[in-house]
């Protein structure tokens, strides 16, 4: 019984992918590395109070939005709250980096488009 | 000591039934249960500030069925253990993270289950009753 | 002339994945007395779940387990759907029972694996786990990550799954049962691991209810309890007969699961045949409050969750408790008297899953 599995094995390909070689893509809807669109950001501090692991800092008077994507668990659940569509998960996971950093912006050093 | 609003205990909403006991009855009411060959699932701990609520639940074919002890805050909490020996994990529990004083455990761990003696005692303890209260924050 | 020894078994140990210590005294070769330690991975779930939103909660339990994940998340929205009075919509209840039974199937694949490997079957858990690669990419597909696949919410379901995904689910599932056939063929009938099972680490039926077993463990002792009778989800439609051996030893735990596999393929197949199309989700409204006790059933076991809510945004007392949490008092009884060759596979029949246990 497991030696005919072990034949098939033995002349199959292997279930596993060359990674860097082949890379596979995740499907649609998958729930990848979260990026926010600076310029339709309204403050509304909407993400930050959804966000579980408390990764989203929003300062509504000074219009700045901090997110740590250490902290970020990949959810979904600032882009669920998020009315503009600011918030998008990407379907790439998050890369490794070299250094710590955050993603910061600042909605009143902008020439003032869209309140 | 700021004592929280709760819901009583009348105000749960579960089709599964609580009978309320005495402490000194718990150990012959778990008696009752393993006669009746009831399973030992859990037990719940609530610190409702001064006293605490005790839930031991009892699983009875698909239904459950609960019992309720409350305690206040120092008093002593009989093991159930020597008739359900499957108690002890939860009862160190309980005596470890709320600081309940369960005494007579069939395995005592002597507040080493979870934590280490670096640990802050009781950390699920609404109140914490072991420290100084207004020295020591959470 | 025996002599006595006490030996640390694990939190360091190859068959273990998680740290959990036994101290065994053996006499000779032969196990006298186990006593479990634990607290290497404790990390105050039930108290962060007070500090946070009963919304974000649903996060939070998830990550209690990965490799039931969706079940923790389940058995938290149906509490506190229980106390704000939802009802859930029928399709996200349907959907509910497939991605939990598919939980099942992959944490009982999960454990063919680990079991076959306790043993020393290498090649069989490569199979088993092979198998499993095919369930972690539904989820990839239907619920958007692999593990933690975040599709529960208070109210339903946070998306739905199209007529397209479910169709290649069926597809997959026809290859997973084809692949399941064999090798589950091999784990039940093979000599050698029938000689490392039959008879090790029994646990009858009376012990087992009064340690509180929970799950396959229990079942396999002969009691028939599971929770999916209760009719949480969609089961008071999709009827479960709890799968029973009598022996109560290693083996009939893991004959246990592998029906377990075989009914969770059925039930998976009828939720998807008997889909309603109705809404996934209503909106919460109001805040929780009362209490309330929740039960489901995980792959290792009955699950239970005690909510205690007060009106306010936070919960008032979280309690969970999972099957390991249950199954680990049973060791006390199996371990002695087995040989000490043998603890590995007897620990690991229960399923132990301690990042679970601790919380």
């Amino acid at each position: 019984m497991m030696l005919s599995s072990v034949i098939r094995n033995l002349f199959s390909k292997p279930a596993t992918r060359p990674f860097p070689v082949a890379v596979r893509t995740a499907p649609d809807g998958y729930r990848g590395a979260v990026e926010f669109e600076e310029d339709v950001c309204i403050y509304c501090g909407a993400c930050a109070t959804r966000c579980p692991a408390n990764a989203i800092c929003v300062d509504r008077v000074a219009k700045s939005l901090d997110f740590d994507p250490f902290k970020c668990v990949q959810c979904g659940a600032c882009a669920e709250a998020c009315k503009k569509g600011c918030v998008q998960l990407q379907i790439d996971y998050q890369h490794p980096v070299a250094a710590h950093s955050t993603v910061t912006f600042n909605g009143a050093l902008k020439p003032p488009e869209a309140p | 000591m700021t004592e929280v609003t709760r819901p009583p205990a009348a105000a749960m909403c579960d089709v599964e039934p609580t009978r309320p006991v005495a402490v000194s009855d718990l150990c012959a009411a778990a008696e009752a249960m393993a006669t009746r060959n009831l399973r030992f699932v859990t037990a719940t701990c609530l610190d409702m500030g001064a006293t605490f609520d005790i839930y031991y639940h009892f699983a009875d074919g698909v239904k459950l069925d609960n019992l309720l002890v409350t305690i206040p805050r120092d008093a002593e909490l009989p093991s159930i253990t020597a008739s359900y020996l499957g108690a002890f994990l939860v009862e160190n529990e309980m005596k470890e993270l709320f600081g309940i004083n369960v005494v007579d455990i069939g395995i005592d761990y002597n507040g080493r289950l979870f934590m280490t003696e670096l640990d802050q005692a009781h950390p699920m303890a609404k109140v914490q009753s072991c420290a100084a209260p207004t020295v020591e924050g959470e | 002339m025996a002599q006595r020894t006490v030996i640390p078994f694990g939190p360091q140990h190859p068959v273990l994945p998680e740290p959990i210590q036994l101290k065994l005294t053996l006499k000779d070769e032969i196990v006298e007395e186990a006593l479990p330690h634990i607290g290497y991975v404790h990390r105050g779930v039930e108290k962060a779940a007070e500090r946070m939103d009963y919304t974000q909660n649903v996060f939070l339990v998830e990550r209690i387990c990965g490799i039931c994940s969706f079940i923790h998340a389940l058995c938290y929205c149906q509490g506190l759907e229980r106390l704000m009075g939802l009802e859930v919509p029928r399709r996200a209840a349907y959907l509910r029972v497939i991605w939990s039974e598919l939980h099942r199937l992959q944490s009982h694949h999960l454990w063919l694996g680990l079991y076959a490997d306790a043993f020393g079957f290498e090649s069989l858990f490569m199979e088993f786990w092979r198998s499993r690669e095919m369930l972690m990419d539904i989820f990839e597909k239907t619920a958007g990550s692999r593990v933690i696949i975040s599709a529960c919410c208070i109210g339903g379901v946070r998306r739905d799954i199209s007529d397209q995904h479910l169709q290649e689910t069926l597809e997959t599932l026809k290859m997973l049962e084809a692949a399941f056939d064999k090798s589950s063929e091999v784990m039940l009938n093979d000599y050698t691991v029938k000689k490392r099972t039959v008879g090790k680490g029994i646990l009858p039926a009376d012990k087992a209810i009064l340690l509180g077993a929970a799950g396959p463990v229990l079942r396999a002792s002969g009691v028939e309890q599971d929770a999916r009778q209760t009719g949480f989800a969609a089961y008071d439609e999709l009827r479960v007969e709890p799968v029973v051996e009598t022996a109560g030893d290693c083996y009939a735990r893991a004959k246990v699961r592998i029906r377990e596999c075989r009914q969770s393929l059925d039930l998976v197949r009828r939720a998807i045949a008997g889909l309603p199309d109705t809404d996934i989700a209503v909106r919460p409204k109001g805040r929780p409050n009362g209490r309330t006790i929740s039960r489901v059933e995980q792959p290792r076991g009955e699950l239970l969750y005690f909510l205690a809510a007060n009106g306010t945004q936070k919960l008032d007392r979280l309690r969970v408790r999972t099957p390991t949490f249950a199954n680990v008092a049973p060791l006390v009884h199996m371990l002695p008297g087995c040989e000490v060759a043998d603890v590995p596979v007897i620990v690991l029949s229960i399923d132990p899953c301690i990042s679970c246990t601790e919380r």
